[in-house]
């Protein structure tokens, strides 16, 4: 199972009713989990490369940079 | 009669919002033809055509009454010098419904207007309208009705799904073989290109099921695979249709009437799942009417299975609107 976290809009995503989930750029926790694999098909979302993700988690872990 | 188009099916004809559907009409023709030019030259001894590549498009209505309604055709006549410029033009010969097939056309427009006689206050004619340029076809996603409030055509039951388009060739599977994944060979050119989304129904005797959705991995041109482990048994026959596109699409809008709103704006949404819907095109705000607009994507932009449209008006008051969409 794909995780939103690990994704990002690559267009704004959005509910049959159209409330937006995602803007472009922004990343897909708010996508259901069943729709990421075939927004990744059709190149809707992409992949965060891991140094990115890599260095999120850093942040993470140390707590907010303006602590 | 079921599935047949007569005149009476003739639904909707505009030029750049411009409502140009006769008020009673006899008889529609539309005709597409694509234009070639003379490529001999000197020393060569038979003419020789070459396709340029570009569309004609013709539509008649002939032996149909017209009034003078505000923004149809008589307001657009009135000025000689709109007759030969580019315009957007939409037709709709099945129907002004959702899902019904439509025309559009973009490209030099002219048409020619022959008054047969008058009868009251309507005029009866023939009218040929010509377009040179670009031709889209497609299905209509918004019907040129009225609406007094934002709207989507998803949440109002009308979303438009490509596996049923009629206008789709259904692919015959000739079999598929033991293995994983199980590898599907047709008897004619598929046209699928690697990581489309097809629909298969009909397929019998593989140990795993293989109908429904697959995302496919092209071998050759009457080859492909798909992710089912089919290791116990292959299996034969069914067919396919395509869940979506990967080339693009062309998005017309039309607005023939606004009053009272002071912003409308539309947009062009689609959706793998039925689920998730991602903006495909999004319209330049309409302040006034009449107005249009053809909007296209890049060129290898993926056009999922289901479309829908979407109306943001600003303000109160009443508009009608006009989409339709075309997958190149």
């Amino acid at each position: 199972m794909l995780t939103g976290s690990d994704y990002r809009a690559r267009v704004r995503l959005s509910t049959k009713d159209n409330v937006t989930l995602a803007l472009p750029g922004e990343t897909c926790e708010r996508v259901p989990a069943a729709s990421l694999p075939l927004l990744l098909v059709s190149r809707k979302i992409e992949g965060i490369p891991i140094a990115e993700l890599a260095t999120e988690a850093t942040w993470a872990d140390l707590g907010r940079r303006d602590d | 009669m079921a599935g047949k188009i007569g005149s009476a099916s003739f639904g909707v004809l505009l030029v750049d919002g411009y409502d140009f559907l006769a008020s009673k009409l006899k008889a529609f023709t539309h005709k597409a033809t694509a234009t070639q030019e003379r490529s001999d030259g000197l020393g060569d001894t038979i003419e020789t055509m070459t396709p340029t590549g570009l569309l004609k498009l013709e539509i008649t209505q002939a032996g149909a009454f017209f009034d003078d309604t505000t923004n149809q055709t008589h307001t657009l006549l009135a000025t000689l010098a709109n007759l030969a410029v580019s315009r957007l033009l939409c037709a709709a010969f099945a129907g002004n419904t959702i899902g019904k097939p439509f025309l559009g056309a973009s490209g030099l427009y002219t048409h020619e207007y022959d008054v047969l006689g008058q009868v009251g206050q309507l005029t009866k004619a023939n009218v040929t309208y010509h377009v040179s340029g670009t031709l889209d076809r497609g299905v209509i996603l918004n019907q040129s009705v009225a609406k007094t409030v934002d709207w989507n055509t998803k949440t109002d039951g009308a979303s438009v799904d490509y596996t049923t388009d009629t206008s789709q060739r259904a692919i015959p599977i000739t079999s598929n073989t033991q293995a994983s994944p199980t590898v599907i060979t047709t008897p004619v050119p598929h046209g699928l290109t690697s990581a489309d989304i097809i629909l298969i129904t009909g397929n019998a005797s593989s140990n795993a099921a293989i109908n429904g959705e697959r995302v496919a991995t092209v071998i050759s041109t009457t080859t492909f695979s798909i992710p089912v482990n089919c290791g116990v048994a292959g299996g034969t026959g069914g067919t396919f249709v395509r869940s979506n596109t990967s080339n693009g699409g062309a998005g017309y809008q039309m607005v023939s009437a606004l009053s009272g709103f002071s912003g409308f704006v539309g947009k062009i949404r689609d959706s793998a799942d039925d689920i998730t819907y991602g903006d495909l095109l999004t319209f330049t705000n309409v302040t006034a009417a009449p107005a249009a607009e053809r909007l296209t994507n890049v060129a290898d932009t993926v056009v999922d299975r289901y479309l829908s449209f979407n109306g943001d008006v600003t303000g109160a008051g009443s508009i009608t609107v006009f989409v339709g969409f075309a997958r190149l």
